[in-house]
């Protein structure tokens, strides 16, 4: 562990936890970033990261403890406190306005209502050369960000911070739309602002760019701070090591059999998928039965690739094609999906899944009414019997078709949006992120359920961000990272740290035997297909 | 089969709250469907003549053109939308068959005739307000202006006409259709009513209509089609208008383009007192039909008790506020939930 800087810090968090009502989201966390330094920040989703970043860009308040700029304790109320103290964030693409020409978005914020901060023209001057120095053209200043790429809009938001005075420059996975010379350009920035005594603090997924950068890092366990190393000590099987707690390669979990399906015997498959406009291509094939997991962090495109499987999003290149008694048919869009055996059970209960003012009953039924029905009108009684059938098989508290579907919990909830499609007996069942936020004893029907369903036959795609779940019910685990599939694991690949190495764009040495030299295992299996 | 069937675990159990909610829906909807009595007997009170059946009859028919009228506009709130074409394609349809039928066209004809027209209505605000995401609002506006213009230029401007004996007959209060000594308006309404309450329970569209109103996103991806469901609402809406426009053409015998200006404010002012939430998603015409009583008895109230025509704005005006804060208030505390 490193020894602390004799020179005060530039921004200290001291023993700060936050809750957000009974949920505890800090706990105990502790970072101090030296003058001059690049300070990496590293966690899973949940352990924290994006609670620190918002306390110090002034977007919440810690319920206990305290923010110290420059030794001093400091109240951060808003973001603009956070700007006078000197402290600037980039977020992930956010932009002020689409709106707006792109200069404005860069100073939006900076003047008054009355009276403008700078005159025009050194605004222009700035910015334009912050641009420049990221090797974009100066006219993106001038055009709509409606009509620019991912990347030269986080520019855009790179350069509105870095214009404005700072001490502190948080990066949070501010580098994941930018293409590599751009990314180079910023690193080579910010080593010139490092050398003038500022300090960065660097949020990201990717190991390989933290290697590059930092002087030292943190890295954030479940809420709480594991430690902090510094360069030398931070390689990444080092800070995996530490994000998951475990320094042994044996596994913590109870894991239900994985049963091996044949590789041949594929339902649905993606050939040559595309996800986003820069991310190579890759092939996914889902196997007939099994369960398969897609994994990875929160917007490493996971999300998408479920979606795109189901027809709800089109891919940016390549297609999916499912299994149709024994001839490839494309998938082109969820409705033909659907008739084609595939069900997509939404992500985002709340905005993609329920309907907050009808019955359980009728939320359950409404994708299979057509199946009771004639000449569009429907069979009460035949529908009533399917929801009761459905909403026993899942257990959903209270046991009523009439109650209202706001009354219940969010796990009752999901298992009758889960009821919704299953109804409708899908040969491949996709399920975006179905256990976010649900208590535990609806996991554990779930995990029950979902093997029940495949031994009946039926294939499952499930989306799950947290790597527990995955091995606990999943036969394979393709791994998203940087919008395609990094890795499939299976059989004795699939442990907790091959999951989570793969979430950071790594591979794990093989867990015992020295099978091969470190970096990318070898791969034998002709389904894993990576690219690195 | 031994699925993992926890129904008793218990921190589920203890997480699923009890059901108070629904004894409250119920209570109030019992309030909407017991308003029309309640009116009905202050009415009887102060009004002399009303109880009789010319009385109740003359009431009716008044309900009639408002209930038709109004179920586009009931439709449309439930998903979400609102209907301002309505008093465009009642005048629409009262300028057609009575100038139409004055120069000679076979009543058939002209019925059809308005027919298309109205389907061409309510398709072109459906389309419009799914694939521009365009407001409704907007949208039927521009309609209702469009609507209005298009039949002044068509006839120039005159004013004048005739309708078949039938229709006049059909909205008087002493009219009787197949000698069971109803008027044929009000059986006419009653079909309506029966046919859209049929629609609303017991069909897939009903149910798709209630899911797009209440939330589009998942609706999509249930497969729904938001477009298909906004055109047939909104033509359904054109249709029952066009209907409302021929009957008013029984009553005044000529043809004006403005006969259906108040309809704007009554069909919102019916849905409202019947307590269809205007966020949509929840309501259904039943409920509509009570606030068309309601509405219909308050009016002839007011002009009972010699209230002139401006004052009855003022008060019409203040009983759809009170009971907009009264139902809005009630959805947020649903929405809490």
């Amino acid at each position: 562990m490193s020894t602390p800087p004799i020179e005060p810090a530039v921004v200290e968090l001291a023993g700060i936890t936050h809750r957000y009502g009974p949920t505890v989201a800090l706990s105990d966390c502790r970072l101090s970033i030296a003058p001059g330094e690049v300070h990496g920040l590293v966690g899973e989703n949940g352990s924290g990261k994006s609670t620190v970043v918002k306390l110090l860009s002034g977007i919440m308040r810690p319920t206990e403890g305290e923010v110290r700029v420059g030794g001093r304790a400091v109240e951060l109320r808003s973001p603009a406190a956070a700007q006078r103290h000197e402290i600037v964030t980039v977020f992930q693409e956010t932009l002020v306005s689409d709106e707006c020409s792109g200069i404005d978005n860069v100073f939006a914020g900076t003047d008054g209502i009355f009276r403008r901060a700078r005159s025009g023209r050194a605004e222009r001057q700035a910015a334009e050369q912050v641009v420049q120095s990221l090797g974009a053209p100066a006219s993106i200043l001038q055009s709509s960000p409606h009509h620019l790429s991912l990347a030269e809009r986080q520019v855009l938001t790179l350069t509105r911070a870095l214009v404005r005075p700072w001490r502190l420059l948080i990066l949070d996975e501010a580098t994941s739309a930018l293409d590599l010379s751009t990314r180079d350009r910023l690193f080579a920035l910010l080593d010139d602002h490092r050398r003038e005594g500022r300090s960065v603090l660097f949020v990201s997924h990717r190991m390989d760019e933290l290697e590059i950068l930092i002087d030292r890092a943190t890295v954030q366990r479940s809420g709480r701070t594991v430690g902090t190393v510094d360069k030398d000590e931070a390689t990444p099987a080092r800070l995996l090591s530490m994000m998951s707690g475990r320094s042994d390669a044996g596994e913590h979990h109870v894991r239900a059999e994985a049963r091996a399906r044949k590789a041949s015997d594929v339902v649905l498959r993606g050939v040559e998928l595309g996800l986003a406009a820069q991310a190579p291509a890759f092939d996914l094939d889902v196997r007939r039965g099994e369960i398969l997991g897609i994994g990875g962090l929160d917007g490493q495109g996971g999300s998408h690739l479920v979606e795109v499987l189901a027809g709800v999003r089109p891919s940016t290149s390549g297609r999916v094609e499912v299994d149709r008694d024994g001839s490839w048919t494309r998938v082109t869009g969820y409705r033909q999906a659907f008739r084609s055996g595939i069900a997509y059970v939404p992500g985002k209960r709340q905005e993609e899944g329920l309907f907050p003012s009808l019955t359980v009953g009728d939320n359950l039924s409404l994708a299979t009414l057509p199946r009771y029905s004639r000449v569009g009108v429907f069979r009460a009684s035949s529908v009533l019997a399917r929801v009761r059938e459905e909403m026993s098989r899942l257990g959903v508290v209270p046991h009523d078709p009439s109650y209202p579907i706001t009354g219940l919990s969010g796990g009752n909830a999901q298992k009758v949006l889960v009821g919704r499609w299953l109804a409708a007996e899908p040969d491949v069942l996709i399920l975006n992120d179905p256990l976010r936020g649900v208590d535990l004893g609806t996991k554990r029907d779930f995990y029950a359920l979902l093997r029940e369903l495949t031994e009946a036959g039926t294939t499952v795609v499930m989306l799950s961000t947290e790597i527990e779940e995955l091995l606990t019910c999943c036969d394979r685990v393709a791994v998203c990272q940087a919008e395609r599939v990094f890795d499939v694991l299976e059989g004795e690949e699939l442990t907790y740290d091959a999951v989570l190495a793969a979430m950071f764009g790594r591979h794990v040495d093989a867990p015992a035997g020295p099978t091969g030299p470190a970096g990318p295992a070898p791969h034998d299996s002709h389904d894993r297909k990576v690219t690195l | 089969m031994s699925t993992a069937i926890t129904q008793g675990d218990a921190p589920v159990a203890a997480a699923s709250p009890p059901p108070p909610k629904r004894r409250a829906v119920r209570a109030s909807s019992v309030l909407v469907y017991l308003s029309p009595v309640a009116m009905f007997v202050v009415l009887t009170l102060t009004t002399p003549g009303v109880l009789s059946t010319t009385g109740v009859m003359s009431l009716l028919v008044l309900a009639s053109v408002l209930g038709l009228a109004a179920v586009g506009q009931t439709w449309a709130v439930m998903i979400g939308g609102i209907d301002l074409s309505i008093p465009a394609t009642i005048g629409m349809a009262n300028v057609l068959v009575t100038t139409l039928y004055a120069e000679g066209w076979g009543f058939g004809r002209i019925v059809l005739l308005v027919a298309v027209v109205s389907l061409a209505i309510g398709t072109a605000n459906g389309l419009l307000s799914s694939l521009f995401g365009l407001h409704p609002l907007v949208v039927t506006l521009g309609m209702a202006s469009l609507v209005t213009g298009s039949v002044l230029v068509a006839t120039d401007g005159n004013t004048g006409g005739d309708v078949p004996g039938f229709v006049t007959d059909a909205v008087s209060p002493v009219g009787s259709l197949w000698g069971i000594g109803v008027p044929a308006a009000v059986v006419l309404w009653l079909l309506t009513l029966a046919v859209v309450l049929a629609v609303e329970r017991r069909t897939v569209f009903g149910r798709r209509l209630y899911a797009l109103g209440s939330n589009e996103r998942a609706a999509r991806l249930a497969l729904v089609r938001p477009v298909m469901i906004r055109v047939v609402v909104y033509s359904v809406g054109a249709l029952c208008a066009s209907a409302a426009g021929l009957l008013l053409a029984g009553f005044s015998g000529g043809a004006s383009v403005s006969i259906g200006d108040p309809y704007l404010f009554s069909t919102i002012t019916a849905v409202v007192v019947g307590g269809t939430s205007l966020l949509g998603g929840a309501g259904t015409y039943a409920r509509t039909v009570a606030g068309v009583l309601v509405t219909t008895m308050f009016t002839t109230l007011l002009v009972g008790l010699e209230i002139g025509p401006n004052m009855q704005q003022v008060m019409l005006g203040i009983a759809i506020l009170l009971l907009i804060t009264v139902y809005g208030r009630d959805r947020h505390v649903a929405q809490r939930l």
